[in-house]
């Protein structure tokens, strides 16, 4: 494994649970299974959804293997991700006629 | 009047006498210019004379709104100033997104000129029911918050800083926490001895049909909230978050534009700027974007920067201290001064002094005396008097023109355009000067939405005028240009690398002659489309007949009619150029493809407008209605 420095930029750095530091890997699929792995509980990044650069130029292809040194900067460029719609409370009557709250999405 | 949306009324104050009066505006100059920019063009054409000046008493200050303003729609309380630039000599039209110009309309008036000079200190007060000249002698000499503090709470203002009122040629008129930030309208301003003005009113605005207006507006509310770029990036991390994909890009202009990329770049980023400073965001009244970072100065909580000011305030000058950049966007906002324009003249002195030609304490990287250059050049102290009048004259004081940063007199953004040519383009043909969005904005397509080929000059020109064009008409009709990123497709924008991302991005460069096809006949865009919702608000709201084909002729006017008002003042052909750093010298040592191919995109360029070295031939001019004969 390689060991390379991993910067995230854009919403994936304001809103994942890893910004920027140390990361052993062998290829760039690597650093995005590794950073899906931080962030369990947020919304999964998928390599087409960044642009991915290697050592300062762009760097599309998912395989390339990486070196001892390498830095990877993961950006969001000017996109954002999806938001998820807050979910509304919605109230709707129980079989007898009761309000009852029901979780709905917006 | 038979159009709906508008107030009705063009306000015209003389300073010099006191007095004010009506001037005509009729539902025919409505269609032809929508308002707001291009409203203030066509009213300026009929006026200037050539061989006027700034500071002329007979130099018009045009103040105008667009139909959709105050009508419910989101993100359109923009409002334009237009009058002849101190710091460049032609026309200047400058938008704010402060509350005056929603409160010009409820006081029942579309637009406000204003001429002649007052012999003292003046408040121009406006509402429904008459127009008041007060004296401003206290106000004179307050910074732009205490000034705006002891106006009236409720009423749209525009104010001048002591920068307007020393008449520094970069001095800017804020409204509320918003700027008319470039080509120095708050000088023209202070050489009018106008440091205030108010507008106050409950008149409502009449729109054409309510319910389908409101329909639209619900529509496209729900469009801007859900789009990756309006609804999520601009929020969460404001203009600043384009720090590192222009880092990425290596278009992060870096010291006096010598670079494209800054090593500490991190530093001074928008996520550092979030992650360590954000208070909360905010935005211009009825927005639904929210852009703007809040942050704490002295404890205090006020407006952070914008990317132009982080970026020329700190790589441009090889700082990396974001905390002096937050101060300093604070300090420049209370003195009322362009941080774009500072960036650039201070950049510019730095590099004459370590090349010898100016010695000054200006230096690459020291900031401990930034903050007293700033009132230095407010108050026309010392060095500050020299640095007040901009790049372009030093740089015919000083020597070092090839990296004077400007472009006709007006400092560049932020966007070093070696490596996005097409943003070099823009710059170079931007009528005002140095300004990304009168150039087209081209660099959302050449890497921070897009990613079309950023050195390729095929399709540029053609891109640059339909942009160019369209971005007129928007801006004319009062809506805020960050509206316009919804016409890129979401899935391209949310998926970069993928298949689909590159398709696009090829092909919009391939249909580059398309794009040329459709700028000589917009009326083939005669239609409208749900993506695109301005003709929709602009009908709805006015009753007139709108389509993306007439917007695009609109703004093709409106385009053509600045520039040719920049000829009459003098403006001569061959002024469409950039500085020789950004034409002549490769960014990337070695690659030549990292320099702007000016003059190979320019005879496009002229070629697609009509325009013969940067001057309109008399036939475009007659086709579009500008001239008879």
């Amino acid at each position: 494994m390689a060991k390379i420095t991993l910067k995230c930029f854009g919403v994936f750095a304001t809103y994942s649970n890893f910004d920027k530091g140390p990361v052993e890997a062998d290829t760039l699929s690597d650093v995005v299974d590794f950073l899906n792995k931080s962030n369990a509980e947020k919304e999964k990044i998928v390599f087409t959804k960044a642009l991915v650069y290697l050592n300062g130029e762009p760097c599309g292809k998912k395989n390339k293997k990486l070196k001892d040194g390498d830095e990877v900067w993961l950006l969001s460029a000017f996109t954002g991700e999806k938001k998820e719609k807050p979910k509304k409370e919605k109230a709707v009557k129980d079989k007898k006629g009761k309000v009852e709250s029901e979780e709905k999405s917006a | 009047m038979s159009y709906k949306g508008y107030a009705g009324k063009v306000l015209k104050v003389d300073l010099s006498s006191k007095t004010y009066e009506e001037y005509p505006w009729t539902d025919a100059d409505r269609d032809r210019t929508l308002g707001g920019k291009i409203m203030a063009a066509d009213i300026l054409y009929r006026h200037i004379k050539p061989g006027m000046k700034a500071y002329d008493e007979d130099n018009w200050l045009v103040v105008t709104t667009g139909p959709i303003s105050g009508c419910g729609c989101p993100s359109t309380s923009r409002f334009n100033i237009s009058t002849i630039s101190p710091l460049t000599g032609i026309i200047t039209s400058s938008n704010c997104g402060g509350n005056f110009g929603l409160s010009l309309k409820k006081a029942g008036y579309d637009a406000l000129i204003i001429t002649g000079k007052s012999e003292a200190p003046v408040h121009l007060d406006i509402n429904e029911d008459k127009v008041e000249f007060k004296d401003a002698s206290e106000l004179w000499g307050l910074h732009v918050t205490p000034t705006q503090d002891k106006l009236p709470p409720k009423a749209g203002k525009m104010v001048i800083g002591p920068a307007g009122e020393n008449k520094v040629l970069y001095a800017c008129v804020f409204s509320g926490e918003r700027t008319a930030g470039r080509g120095g309208v708050g000088a023209v301003f202070g050489d009018k001895k106008l440091k205030a003005v108010t507008a106050d009113g409950r008149i409502p605005t009449e729109v054409f049909d309510k319910e389908k207006l409101k329909e639209t507006n619900k529509k496209w509310t729900t469009q801007l909230r859900s789009h990756p770029l309006t609804g999520s990036q601009l929020p969460r991390l404001g203009t600043a978050g384009l720090v590192s994909p222009m880092q990425a890009h290596r278009i992060l202009a870096t010291k006096n534009f010598a670079q494209g990329r800054f090593d500490d770049f991190e530093k001074i980023s928008g996520e550092e700027l979030t992650k360590n400073h954000l208070v909360k965001n905010s935005g211009c009244t009825t927005c639904v974007i929210q852009c703007t970072r809040r942050v704490k100065v002295d404890e205090k909580v006020v407006k952070g920067p914008e990317l132009e000011t982080l970026g020329l305030l700190g790589p441009n000058l090889l700082n990396s201290d974001l905390e002096s950049i937050i101060r300093w966007n604070y300090e420049l906002d209370e003195l009322g001064m362009d941080t774009i324009s500072v960036a650039g003249v201070l950049a510019f002195a730095m590099e004459l002094n370590e090349k010898g030609l100016w010695e000054n304490p200006l230096e690459f990287g020291k900031i401990d005396n930034i903050s007293e250059i700033f009132e230095d050049i407010a108050y026309r102290r010392g060095i500050g008097d020299i640095l007040a009048d901009g790049a372009k004259r030093m740089s015919e004081r000083f020597g070092g023109k090839e990296f004077a940063i400007h472009a006709k007199g007006m400092e560049l953004s932020a966007y070093e355009p070696r490596s996005a040519v097409g943003q070099g383009l823009g710059y170079a043909t931007s009528n005002r000067g140095g300004c990304h969005l009168n150039a087209g904005y081209l660099v959302v397509l050449e890497g921070l939405g897009l990613n079309i080929d950023p050195y390729t000059t095929f399709g540029k020109a053609a891109i640059n005028i339909f942009f160019q064009n369209f971005m007129e008409a928007i801006s004319a009709a009062g809506s805020c240009l960050f509206t316009s990123y919804t016409i890129i497709p979401a899935p391209v924008l949310r998926n970069p690398g993928s298949f689909m991302a590159k398709v696009v991005n090829i092909g919009f460069v391939a249909l580059g002659p398309v794009i040329g096809l459709l700028n000589r006949f917009p009326f083939v865009a005669n239609i409208n489309v749900p993506l695109i919702l301005y003709p929709y608000a602009i009908k709805h709201a006015t009753g007139m007949k709108m389509t993306i084909g007439k917007m695009m002729k609109v703004g093709e006017y409106g385009y053509n009619l600045e520039r040719y008002c920049n000829i009459i003042l003098g403006q001569e052909a061959g002024a469409d150029i950039l500085p020789g750093r950004l034409t002549d010298e490769e960014q990337i040592p070695g690659d030549k493809k990292t320099k702007v191919p000016l003059d190979k995109m320019l005879k496009s360029y002229y070629r697609n407008r009509g325009w013969e070295n940067g001057v309109p031939k008399k036939s475009k001019l007659k086709k579009l209605g500008i001239i008879t004969e």
